[in-house]
């Protein structure tokens, strides 16, 4: 498979017709510049087109006909004001019509415009009949689809470029077509409208999949932070709710009590203290009052504190909070 | 086929496209795109967040860890600590212990929680005889966060003792082989005490009995003596 799409090219010469497989065989070959000026007429080009032996040709969907510059009539013109491209056709048919003496809608032509530097235009015009046009086609026409005619001279100057089927349409004779601009037109918008979208569509996914990426990894880091500190949260033993409680009732004993010890080390609590019976029962009363879900147990011991004759009895107690 | 009649129009109407067409349609694509974008723009911004702040958590843990390794508190050299357990290197168990006045075990307290988030495992007081407390805690190790709660782990109320010197009295004392006792009052009250003594109503403890003197411990750790005076007789 090649990658750039092939064409056959015919080249006609004074005395025959030579067919090309290829553009690139035409390189190669030793094409003889038609120098006389005389132009065949439709006998001789029979005859001509007799040297062909397209029986042997494979099938081809694209021909180019080179045709001697002198077969046809080349006018060159030189103006002194650039012409806009939307006139540049119609100029080139005025003048194509001038040289031909051909009705417009029967004139095939092309041209190429040079601008000069002294904002001239030199505008080369190449034409010749319809009629004529069939006939040089004629034999190509029947083995495929889209023919197209190049003045050898054009052929040549565009040997050095690598000349695509598009560039070979656009040089080569035509009718004239009023709204070939206009699609030319259309053509180029459509192509900057397709390259806008590829750039977007390019640039947007590009960026969708940099933030995507970004998104990850931060998520990914995420979780990996999270995993080594759920650990670390998980290694721990969980507070002791229970115990604060208790030394929350402890720090609110009376001014008569005294703590001597507490020891919220275990599953349960217990603590010591001396005060009075009597403040010691209330005590009791209040606490299990306030905390009806927890176990008590109670210690007593007979305390000696101070020997009085009217005061009343001081207990060392020791109790044991279990949490229910 | 019914289609085929759409299709020539369409076809034809390709050739006339303007410059007016091609940039609605090329903003139309903009903004095909922008529901996609500005979705995974959030979610990369909120992932990043999350990233962020559970990093900076991790961070503070780890500065708190080595915090916890180093400290030293100068204020208070009764105070012994040390990290008990580790988890990946970040310590998830923390005892402290010392013996000190109520006063002082606050002050200690706060400054801990000031400066790192810890979590009651187990808590031991012990009252000694001078009024001091032995204190042992075990600490769980939290994440710091700027807003926490802070905590009474104390043994009791700190409160200002006011001793009204007048309501005592000093009669005597009695020395026996181990032990001293004497006679106080307080307010209308008589007591003998000795070394240990808890006197209810005026919330204070004796600390020691000597010849002429007794001296009386308040709840925050405050002493009072009070001494044997000749001349009471005239003061009355």
């Amino acid at each position: 498979m090649k990658l750039m799409p092939t064409y056959s090219v015919a080249v006609y010469s004074a005395q025959k017709c030579l067919y090309f497989d290829s553009a690139e065989a035409v390189r190669f070959a030793d094409l003889m510049p038609v120098s006389d000026d005389t132009i065949p007429d439709s006998h001789q080009l029979k005859s001509i087109q007799q040297t062909l032996s397209l029986e042997s040709a494979p099938s081809t969907s694209r021909i180019i006909v080179l045709v001697p510059d002198s077969w046809l009539s080349v006018s060159q013109h030189r103006i002194d004001h650039p012409i806009s491209s939307s006139l540049l056709p119609l100029a080139a048919l005025s003048y194509a019509v001038e040289t031909t003496f051909s009705p417009p809608e029967s004139v095939m032509f092309s041209y190429v415009q040079e601008a000069s530097p002294t904002k001239h235009t030199q505008l080369t015009v190449f034409a010749c009949s319809n009629e004529w046009a069939q006939q040089l086609l004629e034999p190509f026409q029947l083995l495929a689809k889209s023919c197209c005619m190049i003045p050898q001279g054009q052929w040549v100057d565009k040997k050095s470029r690598a000349y695509s089927w598009l560039l070979c349409t656009q040089c080569a004779l035509s009718l004239y077509q009023p709204d070939k601009e206009k699609r030319k037109k259309a053509r180029r918008l459509w192509g900057y409208l397709l390259l806008l979208s590829l750039l977007i569509h390019s640039v947007a996914s590009v960026y969708f999949w940099t933030l995507q990426q970004h998104s990850e990894k931060a998520l990914m880091t995420y979780q990996k932070t999270r995993l080594v500190q759920s650990d670390w949260v998980l290694a721990q033993e969980e507070g002791n709710i229970f115990s604060e409680s208790v030394l929350g009732l402890v720090q609110a004993l009376p001014k008569s009590a005294r703590l001597g010890q507490f020891d919220g080390s275990a599953s349960f609590v217990s603590f010591k203290m001396v005060l009075p019976k009597q403040e010691l029962d209330l005590l009791l009363g209040r606490w299990q009052k306030q905390r009806p879900d927890w176990r008590w147990e109670i210690e007593q011991s007979p305390y000696y504190s101070s020997l009085t004759m009217n005061q009343e009895e001081v207990v060392g107690v020791s109790i044991s909070v279990f949490e229910n | 086929m019914s289609l085929f009649p759409y299709l020539k129009i369409k076809i034809s109407s390709l050739s006339t496209i303007k410059g007016s067409v091609v940039l609605p349609l090329v903003m139309l694509q903009l903004a095909a795109w922008y529901p996609f974008l500005s979705q995974i723009q959030d979610d990369m911004n909120r992932h990043i967040r999350q990233k962020d702040r559970v990093n900076h958590e991790w961070e503070r843990v780890k500065q708190q860890a080595i915090k916890l390794h180093t400290i030293g508190f100068i204020d208070e050299p009764w105070a012994r600590h040390h990290v008990v357990a580790t988890q990946t290197n970040i310590p998830t168990k923390w005892s402290l212990e010392g013996t000190a006045s109520v006063a002082e075990w606050q002050g200690l307290l706060e400054k801990i929680e000031v400066q790192f988030a810890v979590g009651l495992l187990s808590v031991y007081w012990q009252r000694e005889d001078d009024g001091q407390w032995l204190g042992r805690f075990l600490f769980n190790i939290n994440v710091p966060k700027a807003n926490r709660e802070y905590h009474n782990w104390l043994p009791s109320k700190l409160r200002a003792y006011r001793f009204e010197r007048k309501d005592w009295h000093l009669l005597s004392t009695v020395r026996t082989d181990e032990s001293a006792s004497a006679l106080v009052t307080y307010k209308k009250s008589r007591y003998w005490v000795r070394k240990g003594s808890w006197l209810p109503e005026a919330g204070l403890s004796v600390n020691a009995v000597s010849f002429d003197q007794v001296i009386l411990i308040a709840k925050d750790g405050s002493k009072q003596s009070l001494i044997i005076r000749e001349a009471d007789g005239q003061d009355d």
